[in-house]
C-alpha cells in the first residue's frame, strides 16, 4: 500500500480494500474507473495509443490491475512523467486540473506499493537467512570463548532494508567468496587462539612501585629505577632481552603518602612528544621473541578520593614509544574506594603490531566521559575545567597509584579454558576421543544435535587431513573450521514443508529464533537442556526461556540493538555536527553520547516493562555523565546511562525529545524539518512518505532570502510538489524550536561571508525566528513539540502501537512484514494488551505467538 | 614495441617502486627490439551513485558548477568540478544524453546493477563489460579483473557494491580495502613454491568436503531455501576456481613490487576526513595502476560511492551533505556547488588515474595510450536515469578520437559500450541493447 496519504485516508482506505485470500489486497480498479480511465482518456490516449505512439509508448493497453498485471513498468513511466508535469506536454491544448493531476498520481502510488509488497511476498515463510555481520561475531566469541581475535574483520555489513532500515532483514543478505573466504580465515584464527599445543608460552611480568632511595640497578632480577620509583621485571624467555628492552619509567613523578600521584590530564598531545599532561608513561620493549598470542594484562593497584561531584577515573592506553603516544584505549574504572584496590584491564596483546618499535603504557587519571581527542578545542576543555572568572572552587579528586603489574602474554590457566572447553577430557589422539569432541561441538555450533553419519563425515575429513598438519590439535584446528563454514553453522536452517502455509518450528529452531533474538548468540547449555527434554515447544516452557533470556544482561544486545534499529540511529553516520555553529561541544564525542541515550532509553523502558506510551511520554530521563553535561543537569555516578526525573531537568522524556533524533535528522548546521517529517512518519507510524520523484524540480534562486518555513511553503506551492509535501511538512516543523544538537532554541542561526577590501573573509551570523506551529493533515493544530507529542500519545496512538508490533516482529524475525502476515500480527497485538500492554510484556506475547513458532 | 624502462629501472611513485627484471618474460616488453606484439589493451571503469549537479540554464553556478560542459563540440569548456581534468581536455570526450531505456524504472537508485551491463530493471542482470574484456586475455593475466569499491557493504543483488558481473550475471565480490588487493596483486608468499602447491593441494580438500556438504544439504531444504544457498554453492565453486588459478600462476614469473604500505585507510568508514579519504582513493588508484604497469590485469572497476543503502556520509568528509542529502538540498542557494564541490573530489579521482597511467612509459607512448577509462554514473539530476554523466578518456591508440562534448538527446548508452568494445576487437553490436555505434569517437 501506498502510504503517502494521511492518517484518515490511510485507515479509510485500509478499510476499504477488498482482501484475497492469502490476505493480499486486491487492486483499486473502483478508482481507476471512476477517476483514472477517464483522465488518460482524455489527455493522454491521443498520442499514446495503437494509432499515434509517440516516444513509443502506448497507455490504452496498460493493465489497470497493476498488482496482478504485466504493465507495471508502463505504469511506472506514467508516475514519472506526470507527477514532474512533463506529460500532458505543457503546450499541448488539453491539461489535466491539478485536482485530476493528484487523484491520478495518489491512485498510481498506492496500486504501486502494494504491487511491490505483492511481488516480494513470501507467504511469511522468508528466505533462509543467513547471520548477520554482528551474530556472527557474537557467535564466535561465545562459541571459542575467544575475545581477543577480531571476528568481524573482512566480513561486509549488510546492507539496509530500503523500507525498514534494518540490517538484517534476510531479502537483503548475500554470500559470495568473500564470505567464504572470511569465514574460513577467521574461524582459523580462532581455533589458534583457541586450542593450544605445548606449555605455556615465554613472557614477562614486571611490577613497578614507588620505593623512595637511591638508585639500586642490580641483581638478579633486573631494576630501573627513576625519581623514587622502582621497576623490577621478572623475565620467562628464551633469550637475553636488551637493555633498552627492559621497562621503565619516562618522566617525572610525584609522590604522596607514598603513592604515585596521578594528576587529570584532558587531552592529548600527538607527535609532540614533550607535552603528555600527567601520569604514569612506562616504557616496555617491542618484545618480537613473545609470539603475538594471548592478552597483555595491567593490574593496578589504586585508591581514589573524591571531591565534590568530582570521581578519580582511572584510564589506561597503550601508545607507540617512538612518539610516547596513546593510540590504542584499553579501559577505564571509577575509583571511589580509599583503600588501596586492584583493578585488572586486559587486551589482546597480538593487536600491539608494532614490531620496530616498543610500547608505552599510560596509566592516567582522566574526565570518564572525554574521548582523549588530540583535535579537542581549548572551548571543550573550558568545559571540564573550573570556570576562572566565576572564581568557582576548583575541584581536585586525587588519584593515588600504590602498584602496578604488566603481564605479557597473560594467561589466567595452562591450558586456557577455551582449550578445555572445546576438548574436555577426550584424548585428541583416538578416533572416539574426537567423535564426541566433534559431536559436542558441532551441537553447539549447529544449534541441533548432529546425526551420527554428520560426526562420521567430519571424523574422515580429520583423519584424511592429519597428514597435512604437524599434530593433532593443528588438524582439529582445521576440522572444527570446517564445522564453522558449513551452512548448518551460517544459516538459520529452519526446515520448511514446500507448499505448506506455516510450518511449525521444531525445537531446536525455535531455540535458535529465540536465542538470537533476545541475546544475539547461539542457544546456551540451559536452552539446549530445554530443546532435549522437550520442554521449550510448550507455552510455559517457551515463556520461562524467554523471560530468562530477557532477564539475563545479554539481552542489552537485543535491546539497544533493536533501539537502533527502530530509531533508525545509523542514520547518525551521515551527520556530524559543525563545531563552527555549535562551538561548546567536543562533536565526534557528542554524537556517540547522543546515539547510546537513545538506545539506552528505549531498553530502559522495555527493561521497566513500561507501557509503550512511555516511550513517547516519559517521566525520567536515561543520560549518563556525557549527557547529563550537555543538559546542563547534576552529574551521575559512574559510567553508565541511568534513569533520572524528567521534573527540575528542563528537558522532557520519550523519544521524540531525544537529541540523537534531533541530530540524525539535521545537516549538522540546521534542523531538517522534513528530514525529522519523514522520520516520524516512517519510524513510528509506518507511513513512509514515498520517495521524492526523479528530476524534482529544484528551487529557484531568489528562494535564498526567505526563512526555512517560507521556502517550505514555497516548494509547496509548486504543482509537482504539494501532493507530497502537505502530508509531510506539518510533522517536522514542530520539532522547530530544538537545534540540530537537541538543545531548545528562540532563533534558528545562520551565518554568511562577507568580504573586506583585503581579501580577508569575515562571518556574519544571523537568526531568524522559529516557526513550529502546524496543522496535520487530519486537521489537528500543533503548536510545538508537546503538542505533537500529545498527538502521538493519542489520536496516532494506535498506528504507533501498530507500527511497534510491526517493527519488533520485523527484527526478532529478520524480515519485513507482509500482507500475509497481518492477522497473526493482530493476534500478537491482542495477547500484548491480554497480557497488561507493557513492552517487555510485548516481548513475551510475540515470542508466544504463532507469528514467531512457525515458518 | 617496447617499455621505455630499461631493466630494473624504478617506477617512481607515491607509494611504491617495482623492480621489473620479469619483462623479458612479457614478449611485447623486452629490451628495445625485442618485443613484438602491441602492448595490452585495457579497460577502466570509474564510477559514483546518486548523481551529479546539472544547474539549469541562467542559473549563476550553471558554468561553474555544471557536470556536463554547457556547451557543446570542441570548444567545451571545463567546469570547476574537472579541475583536475584540465591538462586531458583534449584526450577526453564528454558524452551527454544517453541511457539504458530498459533500466529507466528501476530510476537512479535502482539502475545501479546494470550500468554496465545494460539489462533490464529487476530482470536477471548479463555479463558487463569489463567482465566481457577481461575474459578474452583472461588466460594471460595473473588477476584479469580488478573490482574495487569505495563501499564496506556486501550489497544485494539490485544495490551491489560494484558494477561487475560475470557471465551468469552474478556480482563479482569487491574489494574495499586496498592493501588486500595489493598483497593479492604483489603479496610474496616467502614459502617455497612446493609448499604452496601442498597448500593449495590442501584448500582444495577443503573446499571439496565443503561443496559435498553443502550439496547434501541443498538436497533436503524446500526450494525457496535452495535459492539461497544456490549462492553459497557458487562461492565454493568459484572459490575452487580461484584456487585453481593460482596454482597454474604458481610456476610463472610474476613482477617484484616493493611497496611501502603504511596504515592505509581500509574503507571509507575509517577516514576521518577528506585528506584521508583522497589518500584512500589514491591507494586504490595507485593499485590499478601498478596492476597495469606490471600487467598483472587488464580491466578495473572502481565504485568510489555505489548509490543510496552505502556509506552515504562519505561526502561530509569534504565538508558538504551526504551523498544522497546532497541530491535533495535543492533548498539550499549552495545546492549545486555544495553537490559539486563532492562531484569535483569523484573527479579529481580520475584526473589523479588518468595522470599516473600517462606517466607510465611503454613503447613510444604511455599506458593511457593503451587504456580507456570510462568515467560516469548511472544517475543525472535527482535521481533520474536518464542522461547519464558519461566521460571518456583516452585509449587513443587503442581508436579513439576525443576533444569533444558529444550530445544524443534521448541516446542510447549500450551505443556508448558497444562502440568502447570495438576497440578491443569485441564485435558485439548488440550489447546492452545497443542499436548503432558512436562514430564520432571513433579515430577511423
Amino acid at each position: 500500500m501506498r502510504r503517502s496519504y494521511f492518517l484518515v485516508a490511510f485507515v479509510a482506505i485500509l478499510a476499504l480494500v477488498a482482501t484475497t485470500a492469502a490476505g493480499e489486497p486486491a487492486a483499486d480498479l473502483a478508482t481507476y474507473r471512476q477517476h483514472v480511465k477517464p483522465l488518460l482518456d482524455r489527455t493522454c490516449v491521443e498520442c499514446h495509443s495503437a494509432k499515434v505512439q509517440k516516444g513509443n509508448f502506448r497507455v490504452d493497453n496498460l493493465d489497470p490491475d497493476i498488482v496482478h498485471g504485466k504493465t507495471l513498468h508502463g505504469w511506472e513511466e506514467v508516475l514519472n512523467k506526470t507527477q514532474v508535469l512533463e506529460m500532458p506536454p505543457p503546450k499541448h491544448a488539453i491539461q489535466p486540473t491539478s485536482d485530476e493531476r493528484q487523484k491520478l498520481l495518489s491512485w498510481l502510488r498506492q496500486e504501486l506499493r502494494l504491487a511491490a509488497k505483492v511481488h516480494s511476498s513470501t507467504g511469511g515463510q522468508g528466505a533462509m537467512r543467513r547471520l548477520t555481520r554482528t551474530e556472527y561475531v557474537q557467535s564466535m566469541k561465545d562459541l571459542l570463548g575467544v575475545t581477543i581475535v577480531d571476528f568481524g574483520q573482512g566480513f561486509p555489513e549488510e546492507n539496509r532494508n530500503r523500507e525498514t532500515g534494518f540490517a538484517n532483514d534476510s531479502r537483503e543478505m548475500s554470500f559470495n567468496t568473500t564470505h567464504l573466504a572470511v569465514l574460513l580465515d577467521r574461524a582459523r584464527a580462532g581455533l589458534a587462539e583457541a586450542l593450544v599445543t605445548g606449555g605455556k608460552p615465554p613472557g614477562l611480568k614486571a611490577t613497578l612501585k614507588p620505593a623512595p632511595g637511591r638508585n639500586n640497578n642490580d641483581g638478579e632480577v633486573r631494576k630501573h629505577r627513576t625519581n623514587d620509583v622502582l621497576v623490577e621485571t621478572v623475565f620467562d624467555l628464551p633469550i637475553k632481552v636488551p637493555w633498552h628492552e627492559e621497562p621503565q619509567l619516562n618522566g617525572s613523578i610525584t609522590l604522596l603518602d607514598g603513592a604515585i600521584v596521578l594528576p587529570r590530564v584532558f587531552r592529548d598531545m600527538i607527535g609532540s612528544g614533550a607535552v603528555m599532561g600527567g601520569g604514569v608513561r612506562w616504557h616496555m620493549g617491542a618484545y618480537k621473541v613473545i609470539p603475538r598470542i594471548g592478552e597483555l594484562r595491567v593490574v593496578a593497584k589504586v585508591s581514589g578520593r573524591p571531591d565534590g561531584d568530582q570521581i578519580p577515573n582511572l584510564r589506561v592506553d597503550i601508545g607507540r614509544a617512538e612518539n610516547e603516544s596513546p593510540h590504542q584505549f584499553v579501559g577505564q574504572a571509577l575509583v571511589t574506594s580509599a583503600t588501596p584496590t586492584e583493578i585488572e584491564f586486559r587486551m589482546p596483546w597480538q593487536l600491539l603490531a608494532l614490531p620496530d618499535h616498543g610500547h608505552v603504557i599510560f596509566i592516567r587519571q582522566t574526565e570518564p566521559d572525554l574521548l582523549m581527542d588530540p583535535l579537542a578545542t581549548p572551548a571543550m576543555e573550558a568545559r571540564y575545567l573550573p570556570d576562572q572568572k566565576k572564581k568557582t572552587t576548583k575541584l581536585n579528586p586525587i588519584l593515588l597509584l600504590h602498584e602496578a603489574t604488566v603481564e605479557i602474554p597473560y594467561y589466567a590457566s595452562w591450558p586456557p579454558p577455551s582449550h578445555v572447553a572445546i576438548v574436555g577430557n577426550d584424548s585428541v589422539d583416538d578416533a572416539e576421543g574426537v567423535k564426541r569432541i566433534l559431536a559436542r561441538f558441532m551441537q553447539r555450533a549447529w544449534r541441533r544435535p548432529p546425526t551420527s553419519a554428520e560426526v562420521e563425515t567430519f571424523l574422515d575429513f580429520h583423519q584424511r587431513m592429519r597428514a597435512h598438519f604437524p599434530g593433532p590439535i593443528e588438524t582439529l584446528r582445521e576440522t572444527l573450521a570446517n564445522v564453522l563454514i558449513n551452512p548448518n553453522f551460517v544459516y538459520f536452517t529452519e526446515p520448511v514443508r514446500d507448499g505448506a502455509e506455516r510450518t511449525p518450528l521444531n525445537a531446536w529452531a525455535l531455540a535458535s529464533r529465540l536465542s538470537f533474538g533476545l541475546t544475539g548468540t547461539l542457544p546456551d547449555p540451559v536452552l539446549h537442556d530445554a530443546c532435549a527434554k522437550g520442554v521449550l515447544i510448550s507455552d510455559a516452557g517457551l515463556r520461562h526461556e524467554a523471560e530468562r533470556l530477557l532477564a539475563d544482561p545479554c539481552s542489552d544486545r537485543f535491546l539497544l540493538g533493536f533501539a537502533d534499529a527502530y530509531l533508525g540511529l545509523h542514520a547518525l553516520d551521515n551527520v556530524n555536527i559543525n563545531p563552527e555553529f555549535f562551538t561548546a561541544v567536543e562533536p565526534g564525542l557528542l554524537k556517540e553520547a547522543m546515539r547510546d541515550e537513545a538506545r539506552h532509553f528505549v531498553a530502559t523502558v522495555f527493561r521497566k516493562n513500561l507501557p509503550s506510551a512511555s516511550l513517547i511520554n516519559a517521566d525520567f530521563l536515561v543520560v549518563d555523565r556525557r549527557m547529563a553535561r550537555q543538559y546542563g543537569i547534576p552529574l551521575v555516578p559512574g559510567n553508565d546511562f541511568v534513569a533520572v526525573p524528567e521534573a527540575g531537568s528542563g528537558r522532557q522524556g520519550g523519544i521524540l525529545h531525544l537529541s540523537a533524533v534531533h541530530l540524525m535528522n539535521s545537516t549538522g548546521e540546521h534542523s531538517h524539518p522534513i528530514k525529522r517529517a519523514v522520520w516520524f512518519r516512517r519510524n513510528l507510524l509506518d507511513q513512509p512518505p514515498g520517495d521524492p520523484p526523479p528530476a524534482v524540480p529544484s528551487v529557484p534562486e531568489d528562494f535564498s532570502g526567505l526563512s526555512l518555513t517560507q521556502r517550505l511553503i514555497a516548494h509547496r506551492n509548486k504543482d509537482a510538489c504539494r501532493d507530497c509535501h502537505a502530508s509531510i511538512d506539518p510533522y517536522g516543523l514542530p520539532f522547530e524550536r530544538y537545534d540540530p544538537t537537541g538543545l531548545p532554541r528562540n532563533e534558528a542561526r545562520s551565518r554568511y561571508f562577507v568580504f573586506d577590501m583585503s581579501g580577508g573573509r569575515h562571518t556574519v551570523w544571523t537568526g531568524q525566528a522559529i516557526e513550529c506551529t502546524s496543522t496535520l493533515p487530519d486537521g489537528t493544530a500543533v503548536n510545538g513539540l508537546d503538542d505533537l507529542r500529545k498527538y502521538l500519545g493519542s489520536a496516532a496512538k494506535e498506528r504507533f502501537d501498530h507500527s511497534l508490533v510491526n517493527r519488533l516482529a520485523s527484527y526478532l524475525l529478520g524480515r519485513t512484514m507482509e500482507f500475509s502476515d497481518q492477522s497473526l500480527l493482530d493476534d500478537v497485538a491482542k495477547r500484548w494488551t491480554a497480557a497488561g500492554g507493557g513492552t517487555r510484556d510485548l516481548v513475551i506475547a510475540l515470542v508466544l505467538s504463532p507469528l514467531f513458532r512457525t515458518r | 614495441m617496447t617499455l621505455r624502462l630499461d631493466r630494473r629501472t624504478v617506477l617512481k611513485s607515491a607509494a611504491a617502486t617495482i623492480a621489473l627484471p620479469w619483462l623479458d618474460a612479457m614478449g611485447w616488453a623486452g629490451e628495445p627490439g625485442s618485443g613484438p606484439a602491441a602492448p595490452p589493451a585495457r579497460f577502466v571503469s570509474m564510477n559514483f551513485g546518486l548523481g551529479v549537479p546539472l544547474p539549469p540554464p541562467g542559473h549563476a553556478h550553471r558554468d561553474a558548477w555544471s557536470w556536463f560542459p554547457t556547451r557543446t563540440g570542441r570548444d567545451y569548456v571545463l567546469s570547476e568540478i574537472h579541475r583536475s581534468l584540465a591538462p586531458f581536455r583534449d584526450r577526453m570526450t564528454f558524452i551527454s544524453g544517453t541511457d539504458h531505456r530498459l533500466a529507466r524504472p528501476g530510476g537512479g537508485h535502482g539502475g545501479t546493477a546494470v550500468w554496465l551491463t545494460g539489462a533490464e530493471f529487476l530482470g536477471k542482470n548479463t555479463i558487463s563489460i569489463d567482465s566481457l574484456i577481461a575474459d578474452r586475455t583472461a588466460q594471460e593475466v595473473f588477476l584479469p579483473s580488478l573490482v574495487l569499491t569505495g563501499s564496506s557493504r556486501s550489497g544485494s543483488t539490485i544495490a551491489p557494491p560494484a558494477r561487475t558481473f560475470d557471465a551468469r550475471g552474478q556480482a563479482v565480490p569487491a574489494q574495499c580495502d586496498p592493501r588486500k588487493t595489493f598483497e593479492l596483486l604483489f603479496g610474496r608468499d616467502a614459502k617455497s613454491i612446493e609448499r604452496q602447491r601442498a597448500q593449495i593441494a590442501r584448500e582444495h580438500s577443503v573446499i571439496d568436503f565443503n561443496l559435498r556438504q553443502a550439496k547434501e544439504l541443498h538436497a533436503q531444504l524446500g526450494s525457496a531455501d535452495r535459492q539461497r544457498l544456490d549462492q553459497h554453492l557458487e562461492a565454493i565453486r568459484d572459490t575452487e576456481k580461484n584456487l585453481k588459478r593460482a596454482e597454474s600462476w604458481l610456476d610463472k614469473p610474476r613482477p617484484t613490487v616493493d611497496a611501502k604500505i603504511d596504515p592505509w585507510p581500509s574503507g571509507t568508514s575509517t577516514c576521518k576526513d577528506r585528506t584521508q579519504l583522497e589518500r584512500y582513493f589514491a591507494n586504490h588508484i595507485e593499485t590499478i595502476a601498478l596492476a597495469f604497469a606490471t600487467d598483472s590485469s587488464r580491466t578495473a572497476q572502481f565504485t568510489m560511492q555505489p548509490e543510496v543503502n552505502h556509506n552515504e556520509h562519505i561526502s561530509t568528509l569534504c565538508g558538504v551533505l551526504d551523498t544522497h542529502g546532497l541530491s535533495h538540498d535543492s533548498g539550499n542557494p549552495d545546492y549545486y556547488k555544495n553537490w559539486g564541490i563532492w562531484c569535483q573530489c569523484m573527479s579529481d579521482q580520475v584526473g589523479l588515474l588518468a595522470k599516473r597511467l600517462s606517466e607510465l612509459k611503454e613503447g613510444d607512448g604511455t599506458v593511457l595510450d593503451n587504456t580507456i577509462i570510462l568515467f560516469g554514473s548511472q544517475t543525472s539530476d535527482v535521481h533520474w536515469s536518464q542522461n547519464y554523466p558519461t566521460l571518456v578518456i583516452g585509449g587513443e591508440k587503442l581508436g579513439l578520437k576525443h576533444g569533444r562534448h558529444l550530445r544524443y538527446p534521448d541516446g542510447n548508452f549500450g551505443n556508448v559500450l558497444a562502440t568502447l568494445l570495438t576497440c578491443y576487437g569485441i564485435n558485439e553490436p548488440q550489447f546492452a541493447h545497443a542499436d548503432g555505434k558512436i562514430t564520432e569517437l571513433l579515430a577511423v
